[in-house]
């Protein structure tokens, strides 16, 4: 629970924990019942619509107006968006 | 003193794969209609103002795959013989970072666009130039997927100094994102090196991507270890190591060459080796020309990778990857054997055609403009490359641009390696006249009329050029001997002394042959 809450950047407090690993393994629980079902020879749904993705032609379209963005955030420092100071490498990403 | 344990070591085999961000330069971003600062028209965009809905990751708003975008990135991996998926599918990898505004990244997980291809590295001598007589290597390529990339972080305020917190411009989220992963298979700096480089000749040649070194359009991440083969004949092998984000040759050859060196004797002080959990992700420090460790984030590598349910499969069916394989144009390393066999350059020479796809454009363009002037095939290609890596490469040097951009025309220069070849220029003429071509004011100009206005141009005299070679024969009796017996190098002193009296109406080329016409005999 706490690693799952760690990935969620949320810190609940020890009730809370309880409560939502009673929560959590209920919803988890529910889902598992998928498992009963024979799916030997059935492909991976990829996406719910068999309908392949509609693609966009490469044309710019409009933008949100200029300062909006940093407008938008709690905190901002000209154009930029503010935030608390994290560390000086890339994120996990990209 | 040497560490000790380090003369446990017998041997060493550098092992390392490589992964390769490559932004395309497509108009608009991966999954909406931003504009792309990975564009040219569009670089440099004040701080997040080439952001919309989807890029900040409103709520409400849906991503849709721009089509140009998907098609680039199958163009590279055709190029570098993948096969394609022809049902391919999204997957969110989330993690929270600022950088991230909608705490997913849309990458591709488990069936990416371009999967199983290779390209084969030519051999490489001791200094990392191509060597063809040393044997080559086979580079497999695992795969080559589409994702989106990341906004940008500032540690300190744009104007420099201390900030209390971390700035994120989005413009970058969002820009459309290949990476090609590698197989462990390179076993030197040199070969990652001449990868590297000719991945991103093979995107600039196929108009995928700027591939700016400095705006990080192109970015290596090596994956680096060695095995080491004991004294004892046991062979264990190094943590890998990961150096993130790279954004030039020298950085990576440094990085690889530092971690070749490192390994060892980290392994004798620590006796590390490769397995679960082991493997660490490290910074290079340019000025320090080392790499440094990076703090790891506890479950960095906990992505959760799952279908994006926003996004339907892309599709791709024959006629459309029929028609992507056929718009692929010729290829840098064909272009180069072309060049060779054709042309008869050599592979420096083919090479330095190929630096730049403009010049190498200018470059053919010449060619073909030579063609109606009546220099066609291997002599069109010679002469022309001549010219470009001489007058034109010397002046696009001094000027740090690429030859194209001179100001001279591939028509133009045709036309000056047309009379040159005619011999009425001489190659210091030629040259000259490849100079005023350049400047603006005779854009449009005939060579031959500008070459004729400023006395340019040899004058055909033959009866004179007759009576000189006469005159330096018979001034020059044992010289002359020599030639017709057979020492066809001394006539260089013969042509000499005629271009010392015929001044600048003569050629070298045409004294060299009426003397040898007059010395030699058939």
């Amino acid at each position: 629970m706490r690693k799952v809450a760690r990935l969620a950047r949320l810190d609940p407090d020890d009730a809370r924990v309880e409560s939502l690993r009673a929560e959590l393994s209920a919803v988890i629980g529910y889902v598992a019942r998928v498992r009963a079902v024979d799916a030997a020879g059935v492909e991976p749904l990829v996406h719910v619509s068999d309908e392949p993705a509609h693609l966009a032609e490469d044309a710019p379209g409009p933008t949100l107006p200029e300062g909006s963005a940093a407008a938008m955030a709690p905190e901002s420092f000209g154009p930029y968006v503010k935030v608390p100071k994290v560390l000086g490498d890339e994120g996990g990403g990209a | 003193m040497p560490l000790p344990g380090i003369e446990d070591i017998k041997s060493v085999e550098l092992i390392v794969g490589m992964e390769i961000h490559v932004e395309l330069a497509a108009r608009s971003k991966m999954f909406c209609r931003s504009p792309n600062p990975a564009h040219l028209a569009f670089d440099g965009a004040p701080p997040n103002s080439l952001v919309d809905p989807v890029v900040l990751g409103l709520p409400g708003a849906l991503p849709v795959p721009n089509r140009a975008a998907v098609e680039s990135a199958v163009k590279v991996g055709l190029a570098l013989n993948c096969s394609i998926a022809r049902r391919t599918k999204w997957d969110r990898k989330s993690y929270f970072y600022p950088d991230l505004p909608k705490g997913y990244q849309i990458s591709q997980y488990d069936i990416p666009l371009c999967f199983d291809g290779s390209v084969d590295l030519p051999g490489l001598d001791d200094r990392g130039q191509p060597d063809p007589e040393r044997p080559g290597r086979r580079i497999g390529i695992v795969r080559a997927h589409l994702e989106e990339d990341a906004g940008k972080l500032l540690h300190e305020s744009p104007g420099g100094g201390a900030l209390d917190g971390t700035l994120a411009d989005f413009n970058r989220a969002g820009t459309p994102l290949l990476e090609v992963v590698t197989q462990p298979d390179f076993r030197s700096a040199d070969e990652a090196v001449a990868f590297a480089r000719m991945l991103r000749s093979i995107c600039r040649f196929l108009g995928v991507s700027e591939c700016v070194m400095q705006k990080g359009h192109i970015r290596f991440e090596p994956n680096i270890n060695a095995a080491l083969t004991l004294r004892d004949g046991r062979v264990v092998r190094t943590p890998i190591v990961e150096v993130k984000n790279l954004n030039s040759f020298k950085s990576l050859r440094g990085a690889i060459e530092f971690e070749a060196a490192e390994q060892p004797a980290r392994w004798a002080h620590d006796r590390r080796e490769m397995g679960r959990g082991t493997k660490t992700t490290r910074g290079w420090d340019d000025r320090l020309e080392r790499t440094v460790a990076q703090r790891e984030k506890e479950d960095a590598d906990d992505y959760r990778y799952f279908p994006d349910p926003d996004l339907p499969a892309v599709v791709i069916d024959d006629a459309w990857l029929a028609s992507i394989r056929d718009g692929l144009p010729e290829l840098p390393a064909q272009r180069e054997s072309r060049y060779v066999r054709e042309y008869g350059l050599s592979k420096k020479e083919a090479a330095a055609l190929l630096d730049e796809p403009g010049t190498c454009r200018f470059y053919e363009s010449t060619i073909e403009e030579l063609v109606p002037l009546g220099v066609a095939g291997a002599r069109a290609g010679r002469l022309a490359a001549n010219f470009v890596l001489q007058s034109g490469q010397r002046r696009a040097n001094e000027r740090g641009v690429g030859v194209e951009t001179l100001g001279i025309t591939p028509s133009a220069l045709a036309r000056i390696a047309a009379l040159r070849e005619e011999g009425r220029l001489s190659s210091q003429s030629a040259d000259e006249l490849f100079g005023f071509m350049c400047e603006p004011e005779n854009l449009g100009m005939d060579a031959a009329a500008l070459a004729a206005a400023r006395g340019l141009l040899i004058v055909r005299d033959d009866a004179a050029l007759e009576r000189w070679c006469d005159e330096v024969i018979a001034a020059n009796p044992k010289v002359a001997m020599d030639v017709t017996s057979g020492k066809v190098q001394a006539v260089g002193r013969l042509v000499g002394e005629v271009m010392k009296m015929a001044g600048a109406a003569a050629d070298a080329k045409t004294v060299r042959e009426a003397l040898l016409r007059k010395l030699t005999p058939g």
